[in-house]
């Protein structure tokens, strides 16, 4: 059902998310009170991870909760006429971007017009994997194109600039099961915008935040370490520290024969290995909720059963596999420890859902939250053991844990 | 005046230092012992911050395993400005950071600088180069590779002259790579030519490790086509000619019979690609590169296989990528 805009001009979006008390499901940590005091000293730069179109929303609303400043971004001109989130675009300080138009005039306009927001001091937002993940994988690539006109503001104009990673994470994911089948269809090759998905919907909208709602920290935003633009970590005065903790002083990176100067060459290569570091933190700072770690189980579960089968073989079973009830409830603990292992050694972080949890709730939890948002049953529980009814939106959920190694790495997400 | 830190008292180290010396360059030289071969103008010091203050270039000749100490020493009196240029044709072994794999990685020269230093400006030094013709000032082609283009023309300035003719690319990883995969098959041409193997065969091999090697080195992030130019083959090249390159020598000792420990006494030197070759053989069959070649020198060559048993086993090799 899509909508009509009469509709939306009856139900303001504001209350679906904001009346369904979303807002206040929204869990924030990390380095909230360090990033406080260097939105003083200077400009903050948020660069996120991107699972959903409400990203910007929940950012934004994150940000609030906070207690920190509010940010303009730029948001892809779509969301201007999705009939749900406009008026989040129109009301929480985006800008229009149009990423269909090529040339480079157009680039250097929004460039400039960046730039010179974080030059006056505007924090902004942006998020480097250009697009929403598809995969629903942690993103491994990078483009700070738009993001690197911190470091041309560093060096315009001698004004601090942090960056910020940071993960946006969720139960579940709004647009998973268009977001899983574009990836792949279009595996590995160039995107192409999606116009119309369960953003769009209303309907999936209430849906979600009901489900949302429903469940402890099923929405989680993680500030991370605040960065310089050469990717050195900064402590609350907004002083570098290179990897031996040394201190540094962010100008001697772009001086050359004693003065500061521009250098378009010198600058993307900063900024591409910023972008490095900001990945490595993205590992970091991702929430494993219990939706990942049954898929996780689940799809582990499901290679054990195919073990020549690829990706697609995989997904495209019709038949249903049912897995013995014993199996999965090992397959989950495993999972939990493999993971409670990594965040020991700070390469994760486990949501207290998780962690709390013996594997019996985690199954009844990811299928609760699953099974009522989806539109058909993901996973589910029955006499002779557990059935598993769409792969792909396990593959999608699983994802979110490829890169760390938990889950299987089958498509390169 | 253009200004020179280099570090490392060896025959590599001192050859550059003469070489920019040659170029115009005031070169500050960091080794421990006094060196007659060094033109007057050279100055040495075994002060690290002396050195840093010298010049914002410092280049590196050390060996591979002291790297990580030195830079981590160096990186005390080092800031942003900085340039960082190595001639170390070798990787380093370090534990994994991929939460998924446990074992050791491969690391680069310019991944330990990164991690040891605040310097952000890296590059490598490779190539052809012969460290005795450097060193005497007969016609010499570097290449030096950096993602940082000011890096390049530093190079450039400081030890580019009529005898010294440099090759820039801006493939890092794929020269810090070459320069490591040649010293391995280095050993493969010197056993080849002690096992008294024709010349057809010998150019089959360095043609097929040079490509074998490209694959490797392409899943740790190289460009195939390094290998292909001087970095690479044009390295290889040099190295089968020239008797004095000690892995050529090892490589010939073995198929005569000798122990490793026995040719490596007489070289009285540690060859990095003797612990290497494994090393990478490991990382081939993680990425699932084919890599007979490396293979058959890691376990075959320095495990001291017979060579009819070498040959057979090159020969029946699955035929993978282009002829």
């Amino acid at each position: 059902v899509f909508l009509r805009p009469g509709v939306v001009a009856e139900r303001n979006p504001v209350e679906i998310l904001k009346g369904e008390a979303l807002a206040e499901r929204i869990v924030t940590s990390g380095r909230i009170a360090q990033i406080r005091k260097l939105a003083e000293i200077g400009t903050v730069v948020y660069v996120p991870t991107h699972l959903s179109n409400l990203d910007s929303p929940v950012f934004a609303y994150a940000l609030q909760a906070s207690g920190l400043p509010p940010v303009t971004y730029g948001a892809g001109k779509n969301l201007f006429t999705n009939p749900v989130l406009s008026f989040f675009m129109r009301n929480l300080g985006a800008y229009r971007v149009d990423r269909r138009l090529k040339f480079e005039l157009y680039k250097l306009v929004l460039k400039t017009y960046s730039s010179i927001l974080i030059e006056r001091g505007f924090h902004s937002l942006f998020f480097p994997g250009g697009t929403r993940s598809r995969s629903g994988g942690v993103e491994r690539k990078l483009k700070l194109g738009l993001a690197g006109t911190g470091l041309e503001a560093f060096i315009r104009t001698g004004r601090k600039v942090f960056f910020v990673p940071a993960t946006i994470n969720y139960m579940l994911t709004l647009e998973a099961e268009t977001l899983i089948d574009d990836w792949l269809q279009e595996q590995g090759k160039a995107r192409y915008i999606i116009e119309d998905d369960e953003s769009t919907r209303l309907d999936r909208m209430t849906t979600l935040a009901r489900k949302l709602v429903q469940m402890e920290e099923s929405c989680a935003v993680r500030f991370g370490q605040p960065l310089d633009p050469f990717g050195n970590e900064v402590d609350e005065e907004g002083q570098s520290y290179d990897r031996r903790g040394r201190e540094v002083d962010p100008r001697t990176y772009i001086e050359r024969d004693g003065k500061v100067v521009l250098d378009h060459a010198r600058d993307a290569q900063f900024t591409r290995e910023l972008g490095e570091v900001v990945m490595e933190h993205y590992l970091k700072d991702t929430i494993a909720m219990p939706t990942h770690v049954v898929a996780t189980a689940a799809f582990a579960l499901l290679r054990k059963r195919m073990p020549n089968a690829d990706l697609f073989a995989l997904v495209r079973r019709r038949d249903e596999s049912v897995v013995a009830w014993r199996d999965m409830i090992e397959e989950i603990e495993r999972t939990q420890r493999k993971l409670l292992d990594l965040e020991g050694r700070d390469q994760i972080v486990v949501s207290s859902a998780v962690r709390g949890a013996n594997a019996t709730e985690l199954l009844g939890d990811a299928e609760r939250a699953m099974n009522g948002y989806h539109s058909h049953a993901i996973i589910r529980s029955r006499e002779q053991g557990v059935a598993l009814l769409d792969p792909k939106v396990l593959l999608y959920y699983q994802n979110r844990l490829a890169a760390h190694g938990v889950a299987w790495q089958g498509g390169r997400p | 005046m253009k200004r020179l830190s280099v570090v490392g008292g060896g025959a590599w180290g001192v050859a550059l230092a003469t070489a920019a010396h040659s170029a115009g360059s005031d070169v500050l030289l960091y080794s421990r012992r006094p060196h007659g071969d060094l033109p007057d103008a050279v100055k040495t010091t075994h002060d690290l911050g002396a050195l840093a203050a010298h010049a914002w270039t410092i280049l590196l000749a050390v060996p591979s395993k002291n790297v990580r100490d030195l830079a981590r020493e160096l990186g005390d009196h080092l800031d942003g400005r900085h340039i960082l240029v190595h001639g170390i044709r070798g990787l380093v072994p370090r534990p994994s950071t991929d939460p998924s794999w446990e074992g050791e990685e491969l690391a680069t020269i310019a991944h330990v600088l990164r991690e040891e230093t605040p310097a952000r400006k890296f590059g490598a030094l490779g190539g052809p180069v012969l460290t005795d013709e450097l060193a005497k000032g007969q016609p010499s082609v570097l290449v030096a590779a950096s993602h940082y283009p000011e890096v390049l023309e530093s190079v450039k300035s400081l030890l580019g002259g009529t005898n010294v003719r440099i090759y820039t690319t801006d493939d890092l990883t794929g020269l810090e790579w070459a320069s490591a995969l040649v010293s391995i098959l280095a050993i493969a041409m010197g056993f080849a030519r002690g096992a008294g193997v024709g010349a057809g065969l010998v150019s089959a091999f360095a043609i097929r490790g040079v490509h074998e090697s490209a694959r490797i080195a392409h899943a740790a992030g190289a460009q195939e086509r390094t290998f292909l130019g001087l970095g690479g083959f044009g390295d290889l090249l040099a190295a089968m000619s020239q008797d004095a390159r000690p892995e050529v020598r090892l490589g010939e000792a073995l198929a005569k019979g000798a122990s490793i420990e026995s040719v490596l006494a007489e070289l009285g030197q540690r060859i990095e690609a003797v612990e290497l070759a494994p090393r990478v053989k490991e990382f081939a069959e993680r990425h699932k590169v084919a890599a007979p070649i490396v293979s058959t020198i890691a376990d075959g060559i320095l495990g001291r296989k017979s060579v009819p048993e070498l040959l057979q086993r090159l020969m029946t090799a699955p035929i993978s990528g282009y002829a």
